[in-house]
This record gives C-alpha cells, sequence and structure tokens, in this order.
C-alpha cells in the first residue's frame, strides 16, 4: 500500500510538474538568447506560479523516488516510470489542449516501450544468462 | 530545427551533470546510516565535494535549456525527444566507463532512437502562444 501511493506520488508528481511548468512557459512566450531579452524572460520565470509550482511538484516526486529506492528493488521502480511518458503526453492532450498526431502517439509509445526495456535489461541477463 | 539543437546541448548536459554526481556520490561511498549525525557529517561531506557542485551547475543548464525549448515547443514534442538521453548514457557506460552493455539494453535503446526520430518528424507546437513572444 506504501509502495502504491509513493508509486502515484512519484508519477502523478513528475507529470504534473511537467505539465505545469509546460503551462508556465506557454505564458512566458518563446525565449531569446539575446542578453537583455533572455534576463527579462528569466525574471518572469522565477515569478511565474505556474514555474514554481511546477518544480515544487518535481521535488515532490523525486523525494517519493529516494523514498521508494530506500528499501524497494531498483529493478522493480525504474521500469515503472515509463509510465510517465504516457501520462505526460495525456496530460499535454487534456491541460495543454496540445493536438497529439498518430505519428506522435507511436514515436511516444516506442520511446516508452525502449525505457521500459532499458531498466529491465540487467533482470533479464540475470534469468536468461549471457557470457561475460 | 533550433528546439532540437538545443535539446541535444540540454542532453548533453544531462549526461555529463549525471557523471559528475555519480563520480562525487560514489567517492563519498555507500549512504546506509539514519544515525542524524553521520547524516549530518555525510551532508557537510556532500556539499563541500567539487564533482557535486559541478554537477548540481551542469544540471541547472540543463533544466534552464530544457525550459527553453518548453517555451518554443509543445510538451509532447520535448518530452519524448529527451529520451534520447538513454542512448548517450548507453554510449557513455560502453565507451567511457567500459561497462557491459547487454543485448536488451542495446535493443531498448535502438527502438529509443527510432522512437524519438519518428516525434521529432512531427510538427513542434500545435498551440497558440499565450503570452506576448520576447
Amino acid at each position: 500500500m506504501k509502495t502504491f501511493l509513493l508509486f502515484c506520488s512519484l508519477i502523478g508528481g513528475s507529470s504534473l510538474g511537467e505539465i505545469l511548468s509546460a503551462k508556465g512557459m506557454q505564458q512566458i512566450g518563446d525565449v531569446s538568447f539575446r542578453p537583455r531579452l533572455l534576463a527579462g524572460a528569466i525574471w518572469r520565470m522565477i515569478r511565474n506560479p505556474y514555474l514554481i509550482a511546477g518544480v515544487v511538484c518535481m521535488a515532490v516526486s523525486f523525494f517519493s523516488f529516494i523514498s521508494l529506492l530506500s528499501y524497494a528493488d531498483l529493478s522493480f521502480v525504474v521500469p515503472l516510470t515509463a509510465v510517465s511518458y504516457i501520462t505526460n503526453t495525456l496530460g499535454a492532450r487534456f491541460f495543454l489542449g496540445e493536438r497529439i498526431s498518430k505519428e506522435r502517439w507511436l514515436g511516444t509509445l516506442l520511446v516508452a516501450f525502449g525505457v521500459a526495456l532499458v531498466s529491465v535489461s540487467d533482470k533479464l541477463e540475470t534469468y536468461f544468462g549471457s557470457p561475460r | 530545427m533550433k528546439t532540437l539543437v538545443v535539446l541535444f546541448v540540454a542532453i548533453c548536459a544531462q549526461t555529463f551533470g549525471d557523471v559528475c554526481l555519480t563520480k562525487g556520490m560514489k567517492s563519498i561511498g555507500e549512504v546506509n546510516t539514519l544515525d542524524p549525525v553521520k547524516l549530518f557529517q555525510i551532508g557537510v561531506q556532500v556539499f563541500t565535494t567539487p564533482y557535486i557542485w559541478l554537477g548540481i551547475v551542469i544540471l541547472s543548464i540543463f533544466f534552464g535549456l530544457y525550459l527553453v525549448a518548453l517555451s518554443w515547443a509543445d510538451l509532447s514534442f520535448v518530452l519524448p525527444v529527451t529520451a534520447f538521453g538513454y542512448v548517450m548514457n548507453a554510449l557513455m557506460a560502453w565507451q567511457l566507463l567500459g561497462e557491459h552493455v547487454s543485448v536488451a539494453r542495446w535493443l531498448g535503446t535502438l527502438i529509443i532512437c527510432f522512437g524519438v526520430s519518428v516525434v521529432a518528424k512531427t510538427e513542434q507546437r500545435t498551440t497558440r502562444q499565450e503570452g506576448n513572444s520576447a
């Protein structure tokens, strides 16, 4: 139960954090690298409520991750984070109004699948054995 | 195009920053105590390790560039593209750190590459900007 709650706050915190910071950056508008404009953008960014809330959410997610790692198996926790690619894309669709084309869904699912595979790769190897 | 360039630099910074943090934490050693006094001592050690500071600075640069990319493109575009970091990590582990990279990890890395290239071809922004461009 504790694991489930921590997992929810890990995924929920990271998705919410990403969505809030994206929302904040939508409000800031296109950032330019010209020094004076950049300084202005940074000044507006550190006072933007969405960005601040986003960073707080990401911090909550990070601490849930650390607490999970302190007792759960790493090879159990990390593959699950691949889910966040899907929850984030759903969030972008419904809260930010982004239009997700078929190609983008396909690419995102491939990425999530690849990330899951990378994070279980060590475990697969111990199961099936492999010459070192 | 500029979004992809900035994201590429950000991903390089992230990979490099993670390496610095790992190096710094490895030099401190495994943390397996809950004794507050010892934890405090470890905390002091963490914040006096140059590699950790370097890692934090580089990761802040990553986050700044990531936010800049978000100001130009969709979240659903930027996020899958940053998964390219896994590819960089596999290459670093293989070439620089001399680690053994399993077949399954290479396969997953290839699938990520393919997914990123599919997403990178889609339209970068599908929403209207709310703020005025700076």
